[in-house]
This record gives C-alpha cells, sequence and structure tokens, in this order.
C-alpha cells in the first residue's frame, strides 16, 4: 500500500512537472496549443483527481497523526 | 534486514527524468509522426462558371430566372490586359503570361532603431484556378511537412508562400481548391477567398461554413488574425493573436477580385530584418492600399519562393511546412 501510494505521489509530480513544461512551451510558441488539446485533457483530469486523491490522503493521515498524538500513541 | 531506501533526491532525479521522456515522447507522437486525417471531402463546386444544358435553346432561357451576371475571368483578363502578356515573360523578379503577372519587389525600412527587410509580391491572375493550395507529401494529415522549395518545384508553382501549417492542430476550416476537408472552427480568425476571386475574413464566431459552401468558397485557412477592419483601415489590437512581438511573418492580401499580393516579413536577425509586430504588418498592409489582409503561420515557417529560388532569406534557412499557397499556370 505504501509503495502504491508512493507511486502516486511521483505520478502527481510527474503530471504536474508535464504541465509546467507545456505551459512554458505554450509561451514560446501558443500555436502548437500543448495545454487545450484532445490528449492534454484526458492528462489534466487525471493530473486533478490525482491531486485531491493525495490531498484527501495526506488530510486523513494527519488527522490519523494527531488523533494517536492524543491518544499519547 | 531493512529494506535499504534510496535517498530522496533520487526519486526526484528520476521523476525529471520521466516528465523529459513523457513530454518528448508526446510531443513526436502527438505533432510528428505522421499520420493522416480523415478529410469530410465536401466538393464546393464553382458557381460562376456556366453550365451548358443539352438541346437547349435561347427560346428555353427564362429572363425572370437568370442571375446577375458575376465577373467571370474573361473579365480579369480583359480588366487586367495591361499586366498580362502574349507569351511567358520571365526576368529575376518578374513573370508574365496570358494568365499570371508577378512583380516580386525588396523593400527595407527602419522602425527607428533596426532594419526591417520585406517582400511584396504583386499578383494579377486571369482564372481563380492560377492561385492553388498544396499539401506537403500530397497528405492531409498531421505530421506531414515538406520544405517550401521542394513543394514549389513538385506543383510547378511559379510563386509560392507557405500557408497556415494546418497540420499543427486538429481544430481550424481547412478549404483547399474547392473541397472542404475540415468544418470544425478553432478561435482563429478565418479568410476565405471565393471562386468568384473576391475574399473576406470572418472571426471564429462569425463564420459560417454552410454560407461559405453557398458563396462558393474556394480556399479557407485558419491562422490569422486578420489585419484590417471592414474598411481597409490597419487595426491595433489583436484578440486572436498569440504571437505579437516583431518576429517573421507572411501575409496574404487582398486589392480585387484578380489581383492579390504576397508579403513576406524576414525577422529575428538584428543585422538584416528583426522582423515586424502585428500592428507594424496591419500598418503595412495598410500602406499598400489591401483591402483584406490575412496573416499566415510565422517565424521560421515564413518562406516566398519564386522562379524555384527563395525569395526571402528565411530564417535558420526556412523549415518544412504542411501547407502552401501557389501561383502556377492553370492545368
Amino acid at each position: 500500500m505504501r509503495t502504491f501510494k508512493n507511486i502516486l505521489y511521483n505520478l502527481n509530480i510527474i503530471l504536474a512537472g508535464m504541465f509546467i513544461v507545456f505551459q512554458i512551451l505554450d509561451l514560446y510558441n501558443p500555436t502548437m496549443r500543448f495545454i487545450g488539446n484532445s490528449v492534454t485533457i484526458y492528462l489534466m483530469f487525471a493530473f486533478c483527481v490525482l491531486s485531491i486523491y493525495n490531498a484527501v490522503t495526506l488530510l486523513i493521515y494527519n488527522r490519523k497523526k494527531e488523533n494517536w498524538k492524543k491518544a499519547g500513541k | 534486514m531493512p529494506k535499504k531506501m534510496l535517498p530522496l533526491w533520487s526519486y526526484f532525479i528520476i521523476d525529471a527524468l520521466v516528465i523529459a521522456i513523457c513530454c518528448t515522447g508526446f510531443y513526436f507522437a502527438y505533432y510528428r509522426i505522421p499520420r493522416e486525417l480523415n478529410s469530410e471531402n465536401i466538393v464546393i463546386s464553382n458557381p460562376h462558371k456556366h453550365s451548358v444544358i443539352e438541346g437547349a435553346t435561347s427560346a428555353d432561357a427564362d429572363p425572370s430566372e437568370s442571375e446577375p451576371a458575376q465577373e467571370s475571368s474573361e473579365d480579369w483578363a480583359k480588366k487586367f490586359a495591361d499586366k498580362f502578356t502574349s507569351t511567358v515573360v520571365s526576368t529575376e523578379n518578374t513573370y508574365t503570361s496570358p494568365n499570371i503577372s508577378i512583380t516580386v519587389e525588396q523593400y527595407t525600412k527602419s522602425d527607428g532603431r533596426h532594419l526591417i527587410t520585406y517582400y511584396v509580391a504583386d499578383i494579377y491572375i486571369a482564372k481563380i484556378d492560377c492561385l492553388q493550395c498544396g499539401f506537403a507529401k500530397d497528405k492531409y494529415g498531421v505530421g506531414y511537412a515538406e520544405d517550401m522549395l521542394s513543394m514549389d518545384k513538385r506543383f510547378n508553382a511559379i510563386l509560392a508562400i507557405n500557408g497556415d501549417y494546418y497540420g499543427n492542430s486538429k481544430s481550424g476550416v481547412v478549404i483547399r481548391n474547392g473541397i472542404v476537408y475540415r468544418s470544425t472552427p478553432n478561435d482563429s480568425d478565418v479568410c476565405v477567398l471565393y471562386y468568384d476571386g473576391t475574399m473576406k475574413t470572418f472571426t471564429a464566431d462569425e463564420f459560417d461554413l454552410e454560407k461559405a459552401i453557398q458563396d462558393g468558397a474556394y480556399q479557407a485557412w485558419s491562422f490569422g488574425p486578420s489585419l484590417l477592419d471592414e474598411n481597409g483601415e490597419s487595426l491595433t489590437d489583436f484578440p486572436t493573436s498569440r504571437v505579437t512581438p516583431k518576429n517573421p511573418r507572411s501575409v496574404i492580401g487582398y486589392y480585387e477580385p484578380g489581383h492579390y499580393c504576397f508579403v513576406l516579413v524576414d525577422g529575428r536577425d538584428s543585422d538584416y530584418s528583426v522582423g515586424m509586430t502585428m500592428a507594424e504588418l496591419s500598418s503595412l498592409m495598410q500602406e499598400l492600399g489591401c483591402k483584406v489582409a490575412y496573416n499566415l503561420d510565422g517565424g521560421q515557417s515564413s518562406v516566398m519562393t519564386f522562379n524555384d529560388t527563395y525569395a526571402n532569406q528565411p530564417y535558420k534557412g526556412g523549415r518544412p511546412v504542411s501547407d502552401c499557397i501557389l501561383i502556377k499556370e492553370p492545368d
């Protein structure tokens, strides 16, 4: 489970990095439309879902950690 | 024995490598690997060609049903008779024949600090067939690109300029030589050349494909922006333009049916020509007296060929493009 989560965290970084690269490329050559074409729309969707999933799991983990501290673990 | 983990920074290095590989792979898969697109293959016939009905006589014709006479190609040949010659006459910067008259001139001006060099090809044609478009490798699709000089020779063009690089996108209206290949608009201005020789530009919202077909669209390009307003006056604001700084530029201009121009501005060379902004280009087209002017793909794509040689000095020698606009003798 931990390995799976680590993969998702890294995938999130990879997708974010790709969109940063695409954004920079679009600044130099806007006609290429790296962001907004038929493929990157799906990549953006995947990136958003992953971000939400990772943020939610982190919030749950932090909440659990607080509870453990209160319980004296 | 606890499992030895890699240091954290190594994961980030691996992520960065994967980002580079994915971006490069996406670029080649989406933009570079040639693949044909499905053409909509809607043929638009010339509504101004007179059709002959077998067996009909003048008595059969109903005067009330006759349409107003349209300016035909025979009219252009008479209207611009002083421009054409009975035989082909070709010099270093001119070409005249019974159907075509082209004069290519180089101009240099200063924007106050730098030089700007541009080329104007003044074109008169007797038949609309003399202005055609060509696809790279003769294929309609993504990833097909060909050097302008190669296309010039393959199509037997006298004069050619790069087109709108339709192959870079999967949307944008594509009408070439009377065939609708793609009707999906994008947010670019659309330029339409009709069979009757007139040229109009539309914003993406204004463009109506059905009306264009009805009016006899012959060519349509999607890049833009349109450089002049409806009165032929220059513009200063280009909301659909994505590359406004000084750059090499390619433009198609329209004066009247049968009279057009190609304008090519060289750029990205501070010693020779820095290029033009969109506003400067618009002013130039107004100075030239065009009624309609439309910006085509620029930058390294900006190439004009004349008499099988480069007419301009393309940035880094130019690059292969997906389509071109050419002037050639009718088949």
